[in-house]
């Protein structure tokens, strides 16, 4: 696994609809990347007990959990603290404005001032050269494309000081394609495509790098067209046979897929196949091989 | 409270003939709105007049009913014998009209309107679109239209956003950062003088550092307009969470059969047990099937290599029917694995298959609600 991906940009944002595999794949994406150099996978306000396919602990300060591959959560709360950190450098009587009641509640009232907090953290980690690679499992479609309008809107709003500074870092940032690329995640349904599509058109339209589609799940041709109708007839004659009946439900999903693939046509993408393993490191490093072995044939 | 030691779990019928309204949660993806759909029709079948509500961005509900788009009104939906509505939430509709209900002065309303934080960033204060939702579920509960409410909620990643938004946001406006902007008006109490002015002032010092001059003032005139709502907003509030705990309110929790989902679930479980509220069960969607435990026969293997095969494989046909039966049944044993998780839960499970297609015509749909009264009939293998 050495050969790692075809996409040069440091920041990869990894978005789609919910349900569709973002953390499995953002997680098989760090795991090549590790293998060329030292990558972080970042979640943003996960607030899980553990993360679902490591398993390990996942907290704001990055941790490594496996050689080259670093783990962390960017939630808001501590985000917005490191931000005031570096802004006012003294103790003392702002340390007691920082843990006050007062200040929690500008954070939650200042519409923004959250997320612009988080994008900033993705924004210093994307600076910082011990990392080569930062990847983000991102948020569901909607909540995505809410969350990267967010500096151009706060840039519009607050006009000067250090906010609108740091806006437009994040939104030079995003608009850099030598450095960020937002990929899309999907499963071969409709709907998910569908989704996977709209993110991809506000992308263009925003002119922010993206691209490929990274199909999950998907189930290959076992079966020929001819086979298939055999199959078929076996079954309406002896319907109880459990392989005659898996083999032609797998057939069915195989051609629904592909008929739904159909719907990304014309759009650069990646057909990753269902793996029956459980979830865990096991399927990562398959999957792994999958992105690594793909990205050098294509 | 008695009644809700007597809930005997998800007996859909009963809900579907009881409940005033149903609330379906879980993260994104697992089939919220789907189910919710299948409950309308069901319910709308046995006789109810029921509002499907929906809160997802993507419009998906509007794909599921095949409308071209769903509109902040509930529309009709052509259900075979019965009564069924379905509605879209509008946000940013909405909030503008709850803006028009509770300004106190039209003043007060074409400031907010005309703010640039409520232009550009409205959608990211947190815990709006949790509000602008249950506005919109008091609105519809309160009418006399429908009988039954069903609620698909906003993609939960913690905890229940959908019930902790609204607090949320109105704890923000009466907290202390509010009530020093509005101090300089005269609204806070001049009892606390001294102390509390010294420190407003330097705390607002330390925040023009962090911002920037300027945004903190207009930031304040947005705040000020808003909780000038503040009262109408606190009542309504209080409105939605007495209805969310009437025993005639149910729960009802959709997760697929992944561990991560299924971890959800015992989390919405604990959080809905300590706020008193009703869980009618969890709907566990897209369930494998199992496929038995029979192998290929010697029969079935000869019966299959005498089929004519197709020219590319490099396996007998046999040997793939084989492997698909492998790898169903290892689909099946992983969910099965993963719904061990579940093995605590006290509430009463219903297993619909997964299906080979996606489920976006009202056909479909039917097909869905049909599968989950029929839910027993799903075996697990393991």
């Amino acid at each position: 696994m050495t050969q790692g991906l075809p996409y040069l940009e440091k920041l990869l944002i990894v978005s789609g609809k919910g349900g569709v595999g973002k953390t499995v794949l953002s997680s098989a994406l760090a795991a090549v990347c590790a293998s060329s150099g030292p990558t972080i996978l970042l979640s943003l306000n996960g607030n899980w007990p553990a993360h679902p396919v490591f398993e390990v602990p996942v907290a704001y300060e990055p941790r490594e959990i496996l050689p080259d591959l670093w783990i962390a959560d960017v939630d808001s709360l501590s985000a917005v603290r490191e931000y005031v950190k570096r802004k006012v450098p003294f103790s003392g009587l702002y340390d007691s404005f920082l843990t006050s009641h007062m200040f929690r509640d500008f954070a939650e009232a200042a519409p923004g001032f959250q997320e612009l907090m988080c994008l900033g953290k993705i924004y210093d980690l994307v600076c910082e050269s011990r990392f080569a690679r930062v990847i983000v499992d991102a948020p569901a479609t909607g909540h995505l494309m809410t969350l990267l309008d967010v500096p151009s809107a706060t840039a519009k709003v607050v006009q000067v000081g250090p906010l609108n500074h740091n806006a437009r870092k994040i939104q030079d940032m995003l608009l850099d394609p030598e450095r960020t690329r937002v990929l899309l995640a999907t499963l071969p349904e409709e709907m998910a495509i569908q989704e996977a599509r709209e993110l991809h058109e506000f992308c263009v339209e925003r002119r922010i790098n993206t691209g490929p589609v990274l199909v999950n799940q998907h189930v290959a041709r076992r079966f020929e067209a001819s086979e298939v109708e055999q199959l078929l007839q076996l079954q309406a004659a002896d319907g109880l046979a459990a392989g005659i009946r898996a083999a032609c439900a797998e057939a069915e999903l195989a051609a629904v897929q592909e008929l739904a693939l159909t719907g990304l046509e014309g759009m650069d993408h990646l057909l990753l196949p269902r793996l029956t393993t459980h979830v865990g490191e096991d399927l990562i490093q398959r999957l792994a091989r999958h992105l690594s072995v793909e990205s050098t044939n294509g | 409270m008695a009644e809700r030691l007597l809930n005997t779990g998800f007996d859909i019928p009963a809900m579907i003939r009881d409940a005033r309204i149903i609330v379906c949660c879980g993260a994104g993806g697992v089939g919220k709105t789907t189910s919710a759909a299948a409950l309308g029709i069901l319910a709308a079948q046995a006789g109810r007049s029921v509002c499907v509500m929906t809160i997802d961005p993507a419009r998906r509900l509007a794909q599921a009913m095949g409308l071209a788009h769903l509109d902040d009104a509930p529309q009709a939906v052509a259900v075979p014998n019965g009564r069924l509505s379905a509605m879209m939430l509008n946000p940013k509709h909405t909030f503008d009209r709850m803006i028009e209900t509770y300004s106190p002065s039209e003043r007060v309303r074409d400031s907010i309107f005309a703010n640039r934080y409520y232009q550009e960033l409205s959608s990211t204060l947190g815990g709006s679109r949790e509000l602008i939702a249950m506005e919109r579920v008091l609105e519809i509960a309160g009418s006399e239209e429908f009988d039954l409410l069903i609620v698909d909620t906003p993609p939960a990643q913690h905890a229940l956003d959908f019930l902790d938004g609204p607090r949320r946001l109105i704890d923000m406006l009466d907290g202390s950062f509010t009530r020093m902007l509005l101090a300089p008006y005269g609204f806070a109490a001049r009892a606390q003088f001294n102390l509390f002015q010294h420190s407003s002032a330097a705390m607002m010092k330390f925040l023009e550092r962090l911002t920037g001059v300027g945004m903190l003032a207009d930031l304040s005139e947005f705040l000020l307009s808003f909780s000038s709502m503040f009262e109408g907003l606190k009542e309504r509030s209080h409105r939605v969470m007495a209805l969310m705990s009437e025993a005639t309110t149910s729960f009802v929790l959709v997760c697929a059969p992944a561990s991560a989902s299924l971890r959800q679930v015992e989390y919405f479980a604990s959080r809905l047990g300590e706020s008193d509220l009703n869980i009618g069960g969890v709907l566990v969607n897209r369930v494998h099937e199992s496929f038995g435990t029979e192998e290929l026969s010697a029969a079935d293997i000869r019966l299959l290599d005498e089929l004519l095969p197709g020219q590319v494989a490099s396996q007998t046909l046999s040997e793939r029917v084989d492997a698909a039966l492998q790898d169903a049944r290892a689909l099946s044993a992983a969910d099965s694995a993963a719904l061990h998780l579940l093995d605590e839960l006290a509430q009463a499970r219903w297993y619909v298959p997964h299906f080979n297609r996606d489920l976006h015509s009202l056909d479909d749909l039917l097909e869905f609600a049909e599968k989950l009264v029929d839910s027993g009939s799903v075996s697990l293998s393991g």
